[in-house]
């Protein structure tokens, strides 16, 4: 199989070991769950993506991303996280207006005209489902949005940047059950144009949305393959258990 | 919430012995009403396929209600999808034994022809044989065994062939067993039937054991052995 990004026995120690010999493939325009207990090395697997995990983590093995090895000295870890948008459970909107926020980093980037700015910003703001609401207040100082409408707006100013993979640490942690449901239908949308990594403590989400799903455990990936397999008849007995929640083994 | 989960998969477990074997003894007395044209153990057979078809519903109400509260995946969601479904293939054999009951009373007095009703009598026993060896293979989890099962409905297949094509050229000669003749192709038919329900309780055993849904003809499973 072809993915636009993967790695190859990456390991990744902090004095002690963190993630041992992950090698996991991600097909383009797809999505897949990483799911596991809290501990496992999820979220570290996923920083270690685009290059954001503390400096003195020691990394081993390799991370490729469209054919190149994402820890060469010469990779611009600015421009890599812009091809890799992250969005982490809390959302963090800047004390500016909405429209600054969205324009912050393109505006810096690109020299862009203000109408062709307002074009991609309503795309963006169309693809998040968050237009109609917010279309009349992009230019207020203060906006008020609920937690979910604030994480899909973070969501809308990676966009704009036109990703190709987007990692998500529990998007929807803090999400009723209506705004999970709201926010998974964006992510179901967006898989046409991008490749979207999850990791999620949801199994039902992860059952609902994704098209493959890794187990992580104790920082070893314990079964990957496609979430209708894994979630009817995995080949592992620790996967077996994990998400039939037979705990305690 | 995975006790209360255990709890009621325990509940389900039990009924689903319990419709297990009240089938089995629906075979057993079905075949042996036919075999002594015993018309009244025949007619016991009929009253108590109330209480088969009662465990069928029951079992539904079980598993949906485990679907619908506990969402269950993985060997959880297995174990009660194949209740689900062996079940409603187990209530058809409790009806097969039920019409194999009513041909019993049907041809009380009607003339007999020996040498079929010793094949009947033969598939009978086989069908049932066959029943308890699967019901057996389910509750060992053996899927092995439940290869091997599915291989025996030839014999059932075979012996229908045979008791259809020696009825039909018994009833050409010998007008007066026209009736019982055609009785003997039916009740032919049901144990046969009986054989193919077996067949599908093991292929449920593989999806059980497997998570693979499969077609066990006989003789097409050599790529399924352990």
């Amino acid at each position: 199989m072809k993915y636009i990004l993967q790695t190859q026995n990456l390991s990744i120690f902090n004095g002690k070991s963190i993630l041992q010999d992950i090698s996991l493939g991600f097909p383009k325009h797809t999505i897949t769950a990483i799911i596991g207990p809290s501990g496992a090395g999820k979220t570290t697997f996923l920083l270690a993506l685009n290059q954001m995990n503390p400096p003195n983590y020691l990394i081993q093995g390799k991370v490729i991303f469209q054919g190149v090895d994402l820890y060469q000295p010469s990779i611009d870890r600015y421009q890599l996280r812009m091809l890799m948008g992250m969005l982490f459970s809390t959302p963090e909107i800047f004390p500016m207006s909405l429209y600054n926020n969205l324009t912050l980093v393109p505006s810096y980037n690109r020299k862009v005209s203000y109408s062709q700015l307002m074009t991609e910003i309503e795309k963006v703001l169309r693809q998040v489902h968050l237009w109609s609401r917010l279309k009349n207040k992009l230019f207020k100082k203060r906006v008020n949005l609920s937690t979910s409408e604030q994480q899909l707006f973070c969501l809308a100013r990676i966009l704009l940047l036109q990703p190709q993979v987007l990692l998500l640490d529990e998007p929807t942690a803090n999400f009723d059950s209506q705004e999970t449901f709201e926010f998974e239908q964006v992510l179901l949308e967006l898989k046409d144009q991008l490749t979207i990594i999850l990791v999620t403590h949801n199994l039902r989400q992860a059952a609902r949305i994704s098209d493959y799903t890794a187990l992580f455990q104790a920082g070893k990936l314990i079964e990957t393959g496609k979430t209708s397999n894994l979630f009817t008849a995995p080949q592992k007995s620790q996967t077996d258990n994990y998400l039939s929640q037979r705990f305690g083994f | 919430m995975r006790e209360t989960f255990d709890h009621e998969l325990d509940q389900l477990h039990v009924r689903f012995a319990e419709m297990g074997m009240l089938v089995s003894e629906a075979i057993f007395r079905a075949v042996k009403a036919f075999i002594d044209h015993d018309k009244k153990l025949a007619n016991q057979v009929i009253e108590r396929d109330l209480a088969i078809n009662q465990c069928e519903t029951d079992l539904e109400k079980m598993t949906l209600e485990l679907i619908a509260l506990y969402q269950p995946v993985t060997s959880d969601l297995r174990e009660v999808i194949t209740i689900l479904k062996a079940s409603s293939d187990i209530e058809r054999i409790g009806d097969h034994a039920v019409s194999l009951s009513r041909a019993t009373i049907k041809m009380k007095g009607t003339y007999r022809i020996a040498e079929i009703e010793v094949e009947i009598a033969k598939m009978g026993h086989h069908a049932y044989q066959m029943f308890e060896a699967v019901l057996d293979a389910y509750v060992k989890r053996n899927l092995q065994q439940a290869l091997e099962i599915a291989q025996q409905d030839l014999f059932l297949d075979h012996e229908l062939a045979k008791i259809r094509q020696r009825s039909v050229e018994i009833m050409q000669v010998d007008q007066q067993s026209v009736v019982s003749g055609s009785y003997y192709t039916l009740v032919a038919t049901y144990l046969e039937r009986i054989g193919d329900y077996v067949t599908n309780l093991c292929e449920w055993i593989v999806f059980l054991k497997k998570g693979e849904i499969v077609e066990l003809n006989p003789g097409r499973n050599d790529d399924l052995q352990e």
